[in-house]
């Protein structure tokens, strides 16, 4: 048992990953449509602190690969797309989306050098991170199949992609603009 | 500093408490899941305890009693599955 606790570790790390970027994907839509009035400062924190959580989850799920003495994977392995051959396509799509995730967390520091309308515009790929990374743990995950992930990701999962639907989906109510 | 300001300083520390206790508490939840799992030897990659470890033996014909007694553990090797 001791010699797979570096792959239980990036296992839970994943899952915990996936969890909370969810939650993160969640509470952002439901802040920028402006779904709850009155408590921006509150979502904006919780905001922040599940996508540095996320973060910080992505970074142990991918280290914790290196100590996995079956897989043996390198650096480069868990970095660069396509670099391990290991399970791909869904290798790659875990490793794009998580330096997505990175990338696009950690430019919330910068947004006032990038400039503010161009980061948000930006902060939009976040969703398509997200989506990549439930792609990955479907394709990949070794607990996809098991009935307490999928319970999990969908109490996650399925709120958050009904807002990012209500979010970018066209309104049935919207007023099409009309041709004078 | 204004008590409104530090009381919204407070909410957010709170806030970022209970996620960073959240986060940790689901680490631990899903780790200790997939370590049971695995104990009870009902995990997903490893399948039951009893088929992670398949010894192939090189098994010869006897052909007299005493080559019963010959040990061919050497010959076993252990294999693991692991996805």
């Amino acid at each position: 048992m001791d010699h797979h606790l570096f792959w239980i570790a990036s296992r839970a790390a994943g899952t915990a990953a996936l969890l909370l970027s969810s939650a993160a994907v969640g509470v952002g839509l439901t802040m920028g449509g402006r779904l709850v009035k009155g408590r921006g400062i509150d979502l904006r924190a919780a905001h922040e602190a599940l996508s540095l959580a996320t973060l910080i989850a992505i970074v142990v799920h991918a280290a914790a690969l290196l100590g996995d003495s079956y897989l043996n994977a390198s650096a480069l392995d868990i970095t660069v797309p396509f670099a391990s051959g290991y399970k791909e396509p869904w290798m790659s799509i875990g490793i794009v989306a998580g330096w997505g995730l990175v990338a696009l967390g950690i430019s919330y520091y910068f947004r006032s050098r990038i400039g503010v309308a161009r980061w948000k515009r930006l902060h939009r790929w976040t969703a398509l991170a997200w989506v990549l990374g439930i792609a990955h743990s479907l394709g990949e995950g070794t607990d996809a199949g098991t009935r307490w992930f999928l319970v999990l990701t969908a109490i996650a999962v399925v709120p958050a992609l009904g807002l990012l639907a209500v979010r970018h989906l066209p309104s049935p109510s919207a007023p099409t603009p009309s041709r004078t | 500093m204004s008590p409104t300001m530090q009381a919204r300083r407070a909410r957010v520390r709170q806030i970022r408490r209970t996620v960073t206790a959240v986060a940790v508490t689901v680490f631990i939840a899903v780790f200790a899941t997939i370590y049971i799992q695995m104990a009870v030897g009902k995990d997903p990659a490893l399948g039951s305890s009893t088929n992670t470890a398949q010894v192939s033996q090189t098994s010869t014909p006897s052909s007299s009693s005493d080559d019963s007694s010959s040990d061919t553990s050497s010959s076993g090797t252990m294999t693991t599955a692991q996805s």
